[in-house]
């Protein structure tokens, strides 16, 4: 069960990326920044699973991918952001992540072999503040990226309580051990889902157009 | 290390109602947005309806003052004029007409000198009606001046203008808005509210020029719809809206009428 969830949510991923890869050329920075974003996640995941099979700890890719996932969605939000105001709070709060995490890597660089809990919680509250931001703006204005925000406020929310209690899984007996991490799976196939469907509100009639 | 069973247990569990606490807590947040826009939105829509609406309501209210205006310069036309050099042009005919004794021509020439000057009397009132040649040559105040003169001069009302302001000659378009709202003001004071005493005062506030407008008429009911909607009224808000200013309506039964206009 576990792994074919698992395996279901890297499909939608793939898919994703494909989709988004397509329309890639001719679509707006926005765009741009989530499609390489996706492309980062998928080559993350791609390598995690080779370093399974190669039998190496994968863990460490674990930071590449907070981190990696905070920036992308920064910028992304960041150019979605009409008010110059709210592209220097994206700019600061970038600034203001990488920094604390530097300091701490600096002074533990110990937390760089497990799940780094104030990395995660870092990240994932920052993007958190953007989306919030974006879904606020989109109060009184056209809808841009309302899935997606939707789902990473969704997946966001929903995977940092799993992700920090990372650690402690190591702890549970082979009955629990893949709870927390199949609870996440489903939390990314359905995050995949949301932006699948953006792909198909937003941009698959609109390539239609453009052929017209 | 492994943990022991009912530790374990708990630990589990823990992790299970934290990540639905968080799960419920952002489709709470989802849900929230969601409606928000969609009541946000509908109060926008709602709010550009009734502006498309007043938008509408004062093209029908110019539409049919243009209309009346026409109507009304025909009807000075036809009545004044035509019918006039009608006249003119039968006793002209009349002329032509042979053994025609001295005092007949004279009676004719007197009969058409006198038309055509009376005539040419219509005209000057049909245009000065339309445009006051003393509004455009000498501005504003001047405008009003004689505006109130005109109004004073029928005995029926007292007309007092005051005006502490000088009024730039760079904005003549703006002024003669601010002259028919006048206009129209003072007709409405006569004609409605059959005033005794209307007093008009200008003064500066800032960088707005603001107009006191006042009469002892026996007023109207400001709060009913159907006084604010007249086809007068509506004339008056437009133009208003056209100078980009605000106006102030302050009126009950039998207490006159108190206006203010800022612009």
């Amino acid at each position: 069960m576990h792994f074919y969830i698992i395996n279901f949510g890297y499909l939608i991923l793939f898919i994703n990326c494909i989709v988004y890869s397509k329309n890639y050329v001719r679509a707006d920075r926005s765009f741009k920044i989530f499609a390489i974003y996706l492309l980062g996640t998928a080559v993350i995941q791609f390598l995690s699973k080779i370093l399974v099979e190669v039998d190496i700890n994968n863990l460490f890719l674990s930071h590449f991918y907070f981190i990696g996932q905070f920036v992308a969605l920064n910028l992304f939000f960041k150019s979605l952001f009409q008010l110059k105001a709210q592209q220097k709070i994206a700019n600061y709060l970038l600034y203001f992540g990488l920094a604390v995490l530097a300091i701490q890597y600096v002074l533990q660089p110990e937390a760089w072999f497990r799940f780094n809990l104030f990395e995660i919680f870092i990240t994932a509250f920052l993007s958190i503040v953007l989306a919030a931001m974006h879904l606020f703006n989109m109060l009184t204005s056209v809808k841009k990226f309302y899935y997606c925000t939707i789902g990473i406020l969704f997946y966001l929310f929903s995977s940092t309580v799993l992700f920090i209690v990372g650690n402690l899984t190591v702890f549970l007996s082979r009955e629990y051990q893949l709870l927390p991490w199949t609870l996440n799976a489903s939390m990314v196939v359905i995050y995949q889902l949301f932006i699948l469907f953006e792909w198909k509100v937003s941009f698959y009639n609109q390539k239609n157009n453009t052929l017209l | 290390m492994k943990l022991n069973r009912a530790y374990e247990t708990e630990i589990v569990a823990a992790i299970l109602y934290t990540s639905l606490f968080f799960v419920i807590l952002s489709i709470g947040l989802i849900v929230f947005f969601y409606y928000s826009r969609k009541r946000i939105i509908k109060n926008e829509l709602e709010k550009k309806d009734l502006e498309l609406h007043f938008q509408q309501q004062q093209l029908y209210a110019v539409l049919v003052t243009q209309e009346e205006e026409r109507k009304r310069i025909a009807q000075d036309l036809h009545d004044d004029i035509s019918a006039k050099l009608n006249i003119v042009s039968l006793n002209s005919h009349l002329l032509n007409r042979p053994n025609l004794t001295i005092s007949e021509t004279e009676e004719i020439t007197a009969n058409i000198v006198n038309l055509t000057s009376k005539a040419l009397e219509s005209t000057r009132r049909i245009a000065h009606d339309l445009l006051p040649p003393v509004l455009d040559k000498f501005g504003l105040h001047a405008g009003i001046e004689e505006l109130c003169a005109d109004f004073n001069s029928s005995k029926s009302v007292k007309v007092v203008y005051e005006n502490n302001i000088t009024f730039d000659p760079a904005d003549k378009s703006k002024h003669l808005h601010v002259f028919r709202v006048l206009q129209e003001l003072l007709n409405n004071s006569l004609r409605h509210g059959l005033a005794t005493q209307i007093n008009i005062a200008f003064s500066q506030e800032e960088t707005l020029t603001v107009c006191n407008y006042n009469d002892n008429g026996c007023g109207f009911d400001a709060s009913d719809a159907q006084n604010q909607h007249g086809l007068g009224m509506k004339n008056i808000s437009s133009r208003i809206s056209f100078l980009n200013g605000v106006i102030n309506i302050h009126s009950e039964q039998n207490k006159g009428v108190q206006i203010i206009f800022k612009y």
